[in-house]
């Protein structure tokens, strides 16, 4: 009887039938519109700026800190520089020459000819229960959902949700993300996905290697282009451990290329590789 | 007055939790501020007013984060209840309660988060998030919540902080 006296409290329980409801008619909804989508669209722009700044504010006290080995490391890194420009001009004779080989063969680059759009992370779900990242790109910058995305580094993921100025990318660590995938060196084709007895959070797993596949560990995983959903050649992973158990496949662990925690930009390849409902 | 400091907790919560701690964890860990500051107000006022704001923030995170809409709102609004529940059932503040309610408010929260995620389809290693996540979090909330409950105290020495008007017997219950 005295739960119906409580006025607050019932209005508090049939908010949760409300909000259990909607979460049971918008769960894996990714289409843009609406009014969330809106509130979103009003609320990126402050997210960005507050992202941005604690960013800034965060880069500022840790390069206090670091003061005193900068000189060193930037001597060190003009070194690099040097090296690198000359290492550059090597690279772009190669390139000029795999590119009149390519022609002879009749090769598709299945991985460079595609329209990219560089953008900047803005967001993280909080809590850590989505490997989700906002992205400061959306649909009037020509992000569709299922646009692969990835760093410098390596793959990152797909965009799974896009509004007008902002998207939604879920990483390739969240658990149902599976990659066609291939060792570089060897060419053995596998799916990769999340492992399932990683010890690190980016741990990965190469499935359906067969026990004669030559892997070892360094070897490099990059995306194999097989299904078409990820365009082949973009480095994933580097291989950590190889075991045998007594399935007819080789147990291949993989530590992804990319630092989940520490993404700031992105490119997003401005092409579907699928046919994906809207 | 009230819900003006109301409104300015709210939006300091949803700072450092959705910016600041999602990009400096502490020794690993994302303390979730917004929950501290719910369960410390609860405790304090022993009303649903607070609850209600913070399910608001929730809200807010759902729009900009969550894959459907519900998902932290729904965790705020529940843990805000028992919170509430446990409050008006006490009928008196007990500091020692303060440090224990929020790390069982942040227990509690954790397991609705993963049964709400399985309804989402996203499985997930609960038992490696609870012993690396969930139980330094819960520890972190209960520090947290002891040293904010002497901030709000302080808050709600204020007249404009109102009083316990709201409270229910313990025999309406």
């Amino acid at each position: 009887m005295g739960f119906w006296k409580n006025r607050p409290l019932i209005i508090a329980v049939i908010f949760c039938i409300i909000l259990f409801v909607l979460l049971l008619s918008t769960s894996g909804n990714t289409q843009s519109g609406g009014a969330s989508s809106a509130m979103g669209r009003m609320l990126a722009p402050v997210q960005r700026f507050l992202y941005s700044s604690t960013e800034s504010i965060g880069d500022f006290f840790a390069g206090l800190s670091k003061n005193g080995t900068l000189k060193e490391e930037n001597a060190a890194l003009k070194e690099q520089v040097a090296e690198m420009e000359s290492e550059l001009r090597d690279y772009e004779n190669l390139r000029q020459e795999n590119e009149r080989l390519k022609d002879l063969l009749g090769v598709v680059d299945s991985y460079g000819d595609y329209e990219r759009l560089t953008a900047r992370v803005i967001g993280k779900s909080p809590g850590a229960w989505f490997d989700e990242f906002t992205i400061n790109a959306g649909e009037k910058q020509g992000v569709q959902k299922g646009m692969i995305v990835y760093t410098a580094d390596g793959l990152l993921g797909k965009v799974v949700y896009t509004s007008a100025t902002y998207s939604r990318v879920i990483s390739l660590i969240h658990d149902k993300s599976g990659v066609s995938a291939m060792v570089e060196r060897t060419r053995d084709n596998g799916v990769i996905k999340v492992a399932e007895n990683g010890e690190e959070p980016s741990d990965l797993q190469l499935f359906y290697l067969s026990m004669n596949s030559d892997v070892k560990p360094g070897d490099k995983i990059i995306t194999s282009g097989i299904g078409g959903v990820y365009p082949k050649g973009i480095p994933i992973a580097q291989v950590t451990e190889v075991s045998t158990d007594s399935s007819s496949e080789k147990v291949v662990i993989a530590r992804s290329n990319v630092d989940f925690e520490h993404v700031e930009e992105v490119v997003v390849i401005l092409q579907l590789f699928e046919e994906v409902p809207q | 007055m009230r819900y003006l400091a109301l409104s300015l907790t709210l939006a300091l919560s949803l700072f450092l939790n959705g910016v600041v701690f999602v990009q400096y964890p502490i020794f690993g860990i994302q303390p979730d501020f917004m929950l501290c500051c719910m369960v410390c107000m609860a405790l304090r006022e022993r009303t649903l007013t607070p609850v209600f704001y913070f399910a608001a923030g929730g809200i807010v995170f759902d729009v900009l984060f969550s894959a459907g809409l519900g998902f932290y709102a729904l965790q705020y609004l529940i843990v805000g209840i028992l919170v509430y529940l446990f409050a008006a059932a006490r009928g008196e503040n007990d500091l020692r309660l303060v440090p224990i309610a929020g790390a069982a408010a942040l227990l509690v929260k954790d397991i609705l988060a993963y049964f709400l995620c399985l309804f989402l389809g996203r499985s997930m290693d609960f038992g490696k998030r609870f012993l690396t996540q969930t139980l330094p979090g819960a520890l972190m909330a209960a520090l947290l919540c002891f040293g904010l409950y002497f901030l709000f105290e302080r808050l709600y020495s204020f007249r404009f902080m109102g009083t316990n008007a709201d409270l229910p017997r313990k025999d309406e219950l």
